[in-house]
């Protein structure tokens, strides 16, 4: 009869401290999750404007650097030249192409990357400037360099 | 035995017990309760600044390509219409270059040239063709403007250019002589405003082109003041001329106000600047 009183009292302790646990571990594991889910977007949003960064770095480097005698070696509407890569601190970096469009006219395009692998970046933006070789000395442009176009030189390309 | 065994408790010990068990209850669910509205309004705020990020980098985007022409023709000016809750200005919608000698009215660009968020469209889009610089005639470069009536992507670019995108125009200077390889950039006027609905305040977007009614973008945003747009020169310092504009400063003010739970509406401001890349130039 004591045997049958004692199974008769078992409590709900552990199942209540079980249920509670696994109620408290949910909840935990919601905020983890939006945490995290934060702060994917946070790193997403970064590298993208670590892309966007890297690629007018790279517009620029390329255009300050860039020989015009290289550019005037392409052909019209012939294969790109390409001007290489910018790699910045980071992981960020930006490659660069230069296409002949008209006999003076030229666009420099530059492909900046963020997060992720070299070969797989996480991000990526372009961005290209119209550019042309001055015709004559004194015409408004640096005799030995590029000049942009009065306006509208910068495009944001996709 | 059994008295022993089956030892109970006193009304007093019961009536502590009770008590106890009463005010560690109420406690805890003060405190849950607290974590929770703490914790709401945390996500109201977390979506609120995200909400604002979002916009704030839809509308920089929208401006950062903006030519203000300094000392330009009106024209050729992108900002037309620069006010402090409102903008009105010519928006790129996509870039290619031309493959094929075009005619009066026609244009035909090559689609593997073609970048941008969307193809051109005929009745909504404009094409600002680029007329290189003509210094022995005195005259600078020039982005012609032709209202773009009709698309079609029939046609195929000559050679190994692969498919094209012909844009049918309304007749106006001549085009003909342009060489292929002529930069061609597709325009769309478009407004950018804070306005009412439904009790609050909305930064809206509407494509002036096409007439279409204003749609929401962000919101919903403080009245009266939830978006602020300051036009700064060279130097920094505000400006009226639409012309001399070199940079945007835009405020964004979102509230929680209409989520319907009786609380003070939480506000959050957003502040960004961006520099129109084609005003830095001359």
């Amino acid at each position: 009869m004591t045997g049958s009183r004692r199974s008769d009292e078992r409590g709900i302790a552990l199942l209540i401290a079980v249920v509670a646990l696994a109620v408290i571990g949910a909840l935990v594991g919601g905020i983890f999750f939006a945490a995290r889910l934060e702060q994917q977007s946070g790193q997403n949003t970064l590298f993208s404007v670590q892309a966007g960064e890297a690629a007018e770095a790279g517009l620029s480097e390329a255009v300050a650097t860039v020989a015009p005698a290289d550019l005037e070696r392409l052909r019209v509407g012939g294969a790109p030249l390409d001007l290489g890569t910018l790699t910045l601190p980071g992981g960020a970096g930006a490659s660069r192409q230069a296409s002949r469009l008209t006999q003076r006219l030229f666009l420099i395009r530059a492909r900046g990357s963020g997060g992720g692998t070299a070969g797989s970046p996480l991000a990526a933006r372009s961005v290209g400037l119209l550019v042309r070789l001055p015709a004559t000395p004194g015409d408004g442009a640096d005799p030995e360099g590029l000049a942009r176009l009065g306006e509208r030189a910068w495009v944001q390309l996709y | 035995m059994l008295t022993r065994s089956r030892g109970g408790f006193t009304l007093a010990e019961v009536m502590i017990s009770l008590v106890l068990t009463l005010v560690v209850g109420g406690t805890l669910y003060r405190l849950l309760l607290t974590t929770q509205r703490t914790s709401r309004a945390q996500a109201q705020r977390v979506e609120l600044q995200s909400n604002l990020r979002a916009g704030s980098t839809i509308v920089l985007n929208e401006l950062r390509e903006l030519s203000a022409a300094t000392g330009g023709s009106g024209g050729q000016n992108d900002i037309l219409v620069a006010g402090s809750t409102a903008l009105v200005y010519r928006a790129m919608r996509g870039m290619g270059f031309i493959c094929a000698p075009p005619t009066a009215t026609s244009i035909r660009i090559a689609r593997s040239s073609f970048t941008g968020p969307r193809d051109p469209q005929g009745d909504r889009d404009e094409a600002l063709i680029f007329l290189e610089d003509r210094a022995a005639a005195g005259t600078e470069d020039i982005w012609l403007g032709m209202k773009i009536v009709a698309v079609a992507t029939g046609a195929a670019c000559p050679g190994a250019l692969g498919p094209g995108i012909t844009l049918t125009v309304l007749p106006g200077p001549s085009v003909a002589a342009l060489d292929a390889g002529t930069p061609v950039r597709i325009t769309e006027v478009m407004e950018l405003r804070l306005y009412e609905s439904g009790g609050l305040s909305w930064l809206g977007a509407r494509s002036v082109s096409s007439g279409e009614a204003i749609q929401p973008l962000v919101g919903p945003l403080t009245r009266g003041s939830g978006f602020r747009l300051d036009y700064l020169d060279a130097a920094g310092t505000p400006t009226a001329d639409r012309t001399s504009i070199k940079s945007i400063r835009i405020a964004l003010r979102g509230t929680t106000e209409g989520a319907g739970n009786g609380k003070a509406p939480v506000e959050e401001e957003l502040l960004a600047q961006v520099a129109l890349r084609n005003a830095a130039w001359p």
